[in-house]
């Protein structure tokens, strides 16, 4: 099912969402993705389409506007929620990561008491 | 030089990394990918140039389809966009290069990318392969079946043996490529969760296959020496160009449907429909000139010497066929006849496997109660085989089952060292012995079917011209 397959999302998928918050055309998300992230990620015209398609498909995202051959796409409620389970996944792991690092002064292993 | 060249490739349709890295070989050789068909890839003259090609699975694509479909022009917009211009599509395969020195990858990552590849895979490649897999399959299974049944026709009739093969031949090539994909996919699904990329496809199948049609080409060969000896081979022959000129002519409909535009679904239907009806009339066709080839005499039963006709008391026309072959033994060698119109038939099969010749000296018209002869030999090329061609003779009147046991025919086998053969059976009926027997010397099978019991010389006659 679309929804079991979305449950985390990768960096291109997290990205293309965040992109699609305001109506973009699929074309221009490319370049948007690589100026959000500074050239950190890219995401290929493949990849792009295949995402867009898997996305509608799973009304994450829904598509606006058609011209010929440019379509337009906007993010849907549910793709906003995907993307907020996202970061809310993500904040945790940065917790637990601030917790249990032993370097900045987390709780150390059983194994390392004395 | 030419300003294109067409070179047969043999690429299994997923090895996307074997295509990608000869294509940027060819490039580097100044020939880019102009066009693929069935049977060939099409290139042009070019400067040498660096290139890098990526080869992608659309599965929205088909051969089918007049036109690129709006979202396979979508598509192509993007990887322009990119960068990546569209070099050649094979059916679902599309194929992008860029001259960029560090282009964006095409796919940038791997799960999205194996998804869309086994999705073209199921739409085309692995029915097809799997139906014409099963296909074979069942031919084999079957032309199995008649040769188990009917051993002694079947394998010396080179046109059987070949047919075989070339089931046989079909359905490795078939089989290859599907175990190839399974193998591919299923290690790179393990791969790609465990956050690696998509395996690469191993070139072993492909040597597999070059060995496959190498192993064709000898059995066309040997096909074609046998039918110079023996002119049953040509109806295998025949077989082979029925089953390529529909192929061509199938073809030349789909890319004719196409080059008019016709609507995928149209075209597709017209093309399954058109080689279903051409298949029938070709083999159809095929048939009727077999059939008359035979009467005419061009397939080996070789045209009567004369012909005798005879007007019954009804008042209708009875034609006989006389022949006048050297026939090795005759009846005058067994005993004196006193009869001059008989017809000597001699008919020969050879494959090599087995030969078998049939001989038959008949006495016309009906009714004059002079004697006739008739025998079988059978040279078993093959031991193993030896069995099972004598078990066909023993089971010669088999079909008698039903009668009562007073009248059923069946061969025993009795000890007359006056044959010198490893094994003698005669004919019963109930206890009578008759006059059919079945010999077996060293690889040969001699059936006879004398006019009454034979004595001791005429079986020392027989002995002496037959069993060499």
């Amino acid at each position: 099912m679309a929804r079991e397959k979305f449950q985390t999302l990768t960096e291109q998928m997290f990205y293309i969402l965040l992109c699609l918050q305001s109506e973009c055309y699929g074309m221009d998300i490319m370049e948007k993705v690589r100026a959000m992230t500074d050239e950190r990620v890219s995401v290929g015209p493949g990849t792009l389409y295949n995402l867009l398609e898997s996305f509608v498909k799973a009304d994450m995202i829904c598509e606006t506007k058609v011209e010929g051959r440019r379509r337009s796409y906007l993010i849907t409620d549910l793709g906003m929620q995907a993307l907020e389970t996202e970061y809310r996944r993500l904040m945790t792991l940065t917790v637990d990561y601030q917790q249990y690092v032993i370097s900045k002064g987390g709780i150390p292993d059983e194994s390392d008491k004395a | 030089m030419k300003a294109t060249k067409r070179r047969f490739e043999q690429f299994l349709f997923y090895d996307y990394t074997g295509i990608e890295r000869h294509l940027k070989r060819m490039a580097a050789r100044g020939w880019q990918l102009q066009k693929i068909t069935r049977f060939y890839w099409e290139y042009r003259r070019t400067e040498p140039q660096k290139l890098t090609y990526t080869v992608t699975y659309f599965s929205e694509a088909s051969e089918f389809n007049p036109y690129p479909t709006e979202n396979q022009q979508t598509f192509h917009e993007y990887c322009k966009n990119a960068g990546w211009d569209l070099a050649a599509e094979w059916a679902q395969m599309q194929i992008f290069c860029t001259e960029q020195e560090k282009p964006t990858p095409i796919e940038t990552e791997e799960s999205v990318k194996l998804k869309a590849i086994h999705r073209a895979m199921k739409k085309n490649f692995l029915p097809s392969s799997a139906l014409i897999l099963l296909l074979s399959i069942f031919q084999m299974v079957f032309q199995l079946h008649t040769i188990i049944n009917d051993p002694v026709d079947q394998l010396s009739n080179g046109a059987a043996l070949f047919m075989t093969a070339v089931w046989i031949i079909l359905a490795i090539q078939m089989l290859i490529p599907l175990i190839g994909y399974v193998v591919w996919y299923q290690k790179s699904k393990k791969a790609v969760s465990m956050g690696e990329t998509c395996i690469e496809s191993s070139s072993g199948y492909k040597n597999v296959s070059c060995f496959m049609w190498l192993l064709t080409a000898i059995a066309i060969v040997l096909t074609v020496f046998s039918v110079s000896t023996q002119h049953f081979g040509w109806v295998g022959i025949l077989g082979i160009i029925n089953v390529t000129v529909l192929i061509a002519l199938v073809f030349t409909i789909k890319n004719a449907l196409k080059r008019a535009r016709a609507s995928r679904r149209v075209n597709f239907t017209v093309t399954i429909v058109s080689c279903v009806i051409l298949s029938f009339v070709l083999t159809g066709a095929m048939a009727w000139g077999i059939v008359r080839g035979v009467n005419a005499g061009w397939f080996g039963n070789h045209q009567p010497d004369e012909n005798y006709t005879t007007i019954l008391p009804n008042g209708s026309t009875h034609t006989w066929d006389i022949y006048n072959d050297p026939l090795p033994l005759k009846i005058e060698d067994l005993q004196d006849v006193d009869y001059a119109h008989y017809s000597y038939e001699w008919t020969a099969r050879e494959s090599f496997l087995l030969a078998q010749f049939v001989a038959r000296q008949d006495s016309f018209p009906d009714g004059q109660n002079a004697p006739e002869l008739r025998y079988e030999i059978v040279k078993v090329k093959l031991p193993v085989l030896f069995d099972l061609c004598l078990k066909e003779y023993l089971d010669r009147y088999n079909y008698e089952w039903e009668k009562p046991e007073e009248d059923k025919r069946y061969f025993q086998q009795t000890d007359e060292p006056a044959w010198q053969a490893h094994a003698v059976y005669q004919l019963y009926r109930q206890d009578e012995a008759m006059n059919e027997y079945i010999l077996c010397w060293d690889n040969r099978i001699v059936y006879i079917n004398f006019d009454g019991i034979p004595t001791t010389e005429q079986i020392a006659a027989a002995v002496e011209k037959l069993s060499k």
